[in-house]
């Protein structure tokens, strides 16, 4: 280690430490989600005419639901406690990486990121602006969108206007910047940890902050997408008062299957695996985006219509 | 870098532009004219109600209609229109109530079997139709059971809310008397208490359905996304009063008031107040053509005209397998009846009773029997009943199809 304040005893300790609670509890909360989707199937959720027999609902065992959920997630944190500190960490050297290697040449990026040629701290950093520029700009748009599609409504039968809406907006940006920051540290660890686990199943040897250093980087691409997609729904708002649907909910989720297109590029080169290998890392983290491609897509263009047909069951018209 | 984002941005913006087109291309959500959505304050005084609900918000959900592709304002939009609907309807429902004609017009009490029998034969409609395709049951026992076996699956949402609900109210008024008493009794104690004259009292009834036809049916075309449903909603005839009441929805003014009125190929007299039409006529038992002519359409309804010697009212079924109705002899030329049997069928299953009793004119009996079968709490059955009974020394049937919630 050239440079011991970077990753000597105490910060290994925080590292495995964090990366442990924060891969715990990610997990956990995945498991909740799975259990909870995995059920609404079985509720008619999917089906517009789920209220016909809204006594069906009723089909959710929520005993049967909390049990796994506890067991799983205890038996998670304890498994991935273990394995935390069994994790090999690697040995970041001081260096500099460029930003528009993400973007402009992605092999110089994994060489130099394989090479350890990076600076923990700046990693960190990074991983700060990152969630921070994340946070703003979701808060952005999602008041951008709010205004788009339901401004008029809001305005006349709520009596706000503009001026209000943005202030009470604002004051949501604290908020929105704290729990961006908290969940982007974790999601990274958790992230990190089974794309390690699931490298060596593999046969690629790649050492934990290596790929966690990988996804801080790639991390940009989700941005940037997130960023150009603000953007031109400000430009669209002011131009047309009206934003696209596709651009705000579906476009920075493409960023993120690029994202994982590109760590599965990454994982291949510093692992020396094929890439037929390191799909299978990244193939279960496809699988999600893809699937909440899917939700974003229902929540969009189904939900509130299955909500109407919903009332109407219920009210017995 | 910067090659990468801006390509990005364009690419963004060229989404963002096409679906922008793509939904500024579709026609606004909802038909109907802003006017036709606010009431007329002055003929609504007549009826004691001196500013009517939502006028400003439905100008101001007027105004605010999103394109038909702009999905998500669309579906938001939808929901509060249909939140409204309901708004509509139980503010509307409160004012008819607070006007009393849901309720016994006539002040009779059931204890005066008699009294009450007579009174409920002589006023009572006996033909109603809809030009809905339905078939209304004016003595339909539990109205908003028959209106629930009535339910086209295939029908938007939209137009259930803003025909159903209506027809609903229709025939809980006339099953209880009380459209005749409004549409027809000068001398009624409901325009007495308003202190005004029954042709105002009329206007300003006919003013609140236009309102609340107008909205519902602007409501409707919003949530179904087409023209509002339009044709003759409801027709009763009152055989008392020698006239058909007709509740037009959709159609315009102008053509009601320019259209023609054929029944069985004659052209009779109207009188309208918009939506409502009267037409005076005396009908004979029998089926029955009418055909409403406007400058565009003629809108066609076929009723049947149907007088029975007795009536079977307020079935019950309970879920011990009991059913229970009222049995009234309404026959008009003032002759008993000896009622031999009564059979009920329900799901593949038919009971006999024998009842063997003479009901005198305008006099009621319950009729009772056991099915030997549970019922479910709160399910709708479809129950058959078939009355053999003995008028002027000829045995006749009558045949009646209930659609019943069991209870109890």
């Amino acid at each position: 280690m050239n440079d011991p304040k970077m990753c000597d005893k105490k910060t290994e300790y925080v590292i495995r430490i964090l990366g442990a609670i924060s891969t715990a509890i990610m997990f956990s909360l995945f498991v909740w989600f799975a259990l909870v989707i995995s059920q609404l199937p079985s509720t008619g959720f999917f089906n517009p005419e789920y209220c016909k027999e809204a006594h069906e609902m009723g089909k959710i065992n929520s005993k049967l639901f909390l049990i796994p959920w506890l067991v799983i997630s205890l038996l998670s944190f304890f498994i991935i406690s273990i394995a935390s500190f069994r994790i090999d960490l690697g040995k970041p050297t001081s260096g500099k990486i460029e930003i528009s290697d993400v973007f402009d040449k992605p092999d110089r990026l994994f060489e130099d990121i394989r090479k350890e040629k990076y600076s923990l701290n700046t990693v960190i950093l990074l991983l700060v602006i990152i969630s921070v520029l994340h946070g703003v700009l979701m808060t952005l748009d999602t008041y951008i969108f709010i205004q788009a599609k339901y401004g008029s409504m809001l305005r006349k039968f709520m009596n706000t206007t503009d001026y209000s809406n943005i202030l009470s907006y604002l004051e949501q940006i604290p908020l929105a910047l704290i729990s961006s920051v908290i969940g982007f540290f974790m999601q990274v660890f958790a992230l990190s940890f089974f794309i390690y686990w699931f490298s060596r199943i593999v046969g690629a040897k790649i050492p934990y902050l290596t790929i966690y250093t990988l996804l801080v980087y790639l991390s940009l691409i989700p941005l940037s997408f997130l960023g150009v997609s603000v953007l031109a729904n400000a430009v669209s708002y002011l131009l047309w008062d009206n934003v696209s649907t596709l651009n705000t909910l579906f476009f920075p989720l493409i960023g993120h299957l690029v994202l994982f297109i590109t760590c599965m590029d990454g994982i291949s080169k510093m692992g020396d695996i094929s890439l037929k290998r390191s799909f299978l890392v990244v193939l279960p983290f496809l699988v999600i985006i893809t699937f909440v491609i899917y939700l974003s897509y229902f929540f969009a263009y189904q939900l509130v219509s299955n909500t109407i047909e919903c009332v109407y069951w219920l009210t017995g018209i | 870098m910067i090659k990468k984002i801006f390509t990005l941005l364009v690419l963004s913006f060229i989404v963002s532009g096409v679906e922008i087109y793509y939904i500024n291309s579709s026609p606004l959500l909802g038909y109907g004219n802003l006017e036709d959505l606010k009431a007329n304050e002055e003929k609504l005084k007549y009826l004691n109600i001196s500013e009517y609900h939502f006028d400003e918000i439905y100008e101001e959900l007027y105004e605010a209609r999103p394109h038909t592709n702009d999905v998500l304002a669309k579906d938001l939009y939808k929901l509060h229109a249909l939140s409204l609907g309901f708004l509509e309807i139980i503010s509307d429902g409160i004012i008819l109530w607070q006007l009393g004609i849901f309720g016994n017009v006539y002040n009779l009490s059931t204890s005066e079997t008699h009294k009450w029998v007579k009174t409920y034969a002589h006023y009572r409609p006996i033909a109603v139709a809809s030009g809905l395709d339905l078939f209304p049951d004016i003595d339909a026992d539990i109205p908003l059971d028959t209106m629930e076996c009535m339910l086209h699956k295939e029908d938007g949402y939209g137009k259930r809310l803003a025909t159903l609900v209506l027809i609903r109210w229709f025939i809980l008024v006339d099953s209880a008397i009380g459209n005749s008493a409004v549409l027809f009794e000068n001398n009624l104690s409901l325009s007495k208490r308003l202190n005004v004259s029954h042709r105002k009292f009329l206007e300003g009834y006919a003013e609140l359905y236009r309102v609340i036809l107008a909205r519902l049916s602007f409501i409707e075309s919003v949530l179904d996304e087409k023209p509002p449903w339009e044709g003759i909603l409801y027709l009763a005839y009152y055989p008392y009063f020698k006239k058909i009441w007709i509740v037009t929805k959709s159609i315009p003014k102008q053509e009601i008031e320019n259209c023609k009125i054929i029944i069985d190929g004659i052209e009779y007299k109207k009188i309208d107040m918009y939506p409502f039409i009267f037409v005076d006529v005396e009908l004979g038992d029998g089926n029955h053509k009418l055909d409403l002519i406007t400058e565009s359409k003629t809108y066609t309804l076929n009723f049947n005209v149907d007088t029975p010697t007795i009536l079977l009212k307020h079935g019950t079924l309970y879920q011990n397998g009991t059913y229970v109705a009222l049995l009234m002899n309404v026959d008009h030329l003032n002759r008993s009846i000896v009622v031999r049997d009564i059979t009920v069928g329900i799901e593949g299953i038919q009971k006999v009773q024998e009842i063997n009793e003479i009901v005198t004119p305008y006099n009621a009996t319950l009729v009772r029997t056991n099915l030997d079968k549970t019922f479910k709490k709160g399910e709708r059955y479809t129950v058959n009943v078939t009355v053999r009974y003995m008028v002027g020394g000829k045995e006749k049937e009558y045949l009646k199809k209930m659609c019943i919630c069991a209870g109890y």
